[in-house]
């Protein structure tokens, strides 16, 4: 699926950057409702389904189904957290002991 | 003095129930106290039993008999019936540790089972309705996950040691009992049952670091976490919750928020500008007006000044979610400048 990538700037409202700095996000193109896989190095920081428009500064790869973002992942060798695949799932997976 | 027939039929019954009840006193437990299972699994088969005291009997539907405490079988296809057996009515077993051993029926009762502690019979084919584990007044480790029971789930109050209770993925419907009384309950998931009405609260919970109740059918208004001081993960996703969302500003240790897919319509200022290491919090899918999305993304922005904090995704998308204003965008803008993910309408 295609991306876009949108020209931001800063204003003067920064109070916890510095103003006036412009840097390129990536976003989705469109808002129909899709998978967004957003990664940084080799490492998966968000999988999610979701209409309107994702902007984020780091890789994102915009897809129609949630395979295609994990054979995506797969072919870019990324690390896919349990918690990242599925949270809901990843809470039995994983056996927590009484301390 | 005159007695009607229905009173003397009633004492006649209780004359010749006295010796049962008395017996039932005195032997309660013995002889062979027994729980009946059934299973399909076709492998080497070794349910486990932790206990102190009488050995268990284990009698298999082939006529086979062990006093092992593990036996292994392999039977082949089919379904299969095994009966375990204690001369001391159960009263030593404290652990019941056995996944995905494809069980199917019903659980049978482990009310005899009065020191169980730790109970997983999740990822089986159990069915039918769970039974009452009231009388496992140490149970403080109970999954039942990942079957097929469905009703009204029993209630667990009289497990005042309940630490983790995980019944997530079966068919549970009707409301949810309170766990007010499991104190020190840490780890809870319902999600994708049927419950419905209200979720009870859970703020008596303190030591609570993890619930998920989403893909049930809870209405109402959303109880405040605000006393779970401790949470970690919190999800409510796909219900039908309404409302104000609850603060969760005294939730700092949060790293997953998901409310997406319910109804509610605002949130109360500062709730998500405390939380340094929360790295997703949905909002999607629901009826949150302009404010109530600018308070989020303006909230975030304060958390930025945390030392440490980690990067967020963050969506307020789909439903009736309002596009931000321009000082949400320019709110979002400096979130994005930040290395953080965001999504709204």
């Amino acid at each position: 699926m295609e991306l876009k990538t949108v020209q931001v700037m800063l204003t003067a409202r920064a109070t916890v950057l510095t103003a006036k700095e412009i840097f390129m996000a990536n976003a989705t193109k469109d808002n129909k409702l899709s998978w967004r896989m957003v990664y940084a190095g080799k490492q998966i920081l968000a999988l999610f389904q979701s209409n309107g428009t994702t902007y984020t500064r780091n890789p994102l790869f915009n897809a129609e189904t949630k395979d295609e973002c994990i054979t995506k992942a797969n072919a870019l060798g990324l690390v896919i957290p349990p918690e990242v695949l599925d949270p809901e799932a990843a809470r039995g997976a994983v056996m927590v002991e009484k301390p | 003095m005159t007695i009607s027939r229905r009173g003397l039929i009633r004492t006649l019954v209780a004359l010749l129930m006295a010796p049962v009840a008395f017996c039932q006193q005195v032997f309660r437990g013995w002889p062979w106290a027994t729980l009946r299972f059934q299973t399909t699994h076709a492998a080497g088969f070794s349910p486990s039993f932790t206990k102190t005291g009488a050995l268990l009997h284990w009698a298999w539907g082939d006529g086979t008999y062990t006093d092992s405490n593990a036996p292994v079988k392999n039977y082949g296809a089919g379904t299969k019936t095994f009966w375990v057996s204690s001369r001391d009515g159960f009263r030593g077993v404290t652990n019941f540790n056995s996944p995905s051993l494809d069980f199917v029926d019903g659980l049978p009762s482990f009310a005899i089972c009065t020191a169980l502690k730790d109970f997983r019979g999740h990822s089986n084919n159990f069915s039918g309705a769970l039974p009452s584990f009231a009388a496992c007044i140490p149970l403080d480790y109970f999954r039942c996950d990942s079957n097929s029971f469905n009703g009204v789930l029993p209630s667990f109050a009289a497990c005042v040691n309940l630490w983790t209770f995980y019944c997530q993925t079966n068919s549970f419907s009707g409301t949810l009992p309170s766990f007010a009384a499991c104190t020190a309950l840490a780890y809870f998931s319902c999600y994708a049952n049927s419950f419905s009405g209200a979720l009870p609260s859970f703020a008596a919970c303190t030591a609570l670091r993890e619930i998920s109740c989403s893909g049930n059918s809870f209405s109402g208004t959303l109880p405040s976490f605000a006393a779970c001081t401790a949470l970690t993960y919190f999800n409510c996703g796909g219900n039908s919750f309404s409302g104000t969302l609850p603060s969760f500003a005294a939730c700092t240790a949060l790293t997953y928020f998901s409310c997406l897919n319910n109804s509610f319509s605002d949130v109360v200022p500062g709730s998500f500008a405390t939380q340094k290491s929360m790295a997703t919090a949905s909002f999607s899918a629901n009826a949150l007006p302009q404010t109530a999305v600018d308070q989020v993304l303006a909230d975030c922005v304060v958390s930025l000044a945390i030392p440490g904090r980690v990067i967020c995704t963050v969506t307020l998308t789909g439903g009736t979610n309002a596009h931000p204003s321009a000082a949400g965008i320019a709110d979002g803008v400096l979130l994005i400048a930040a290395g953080w993910t965001v999504s709204y309408n």
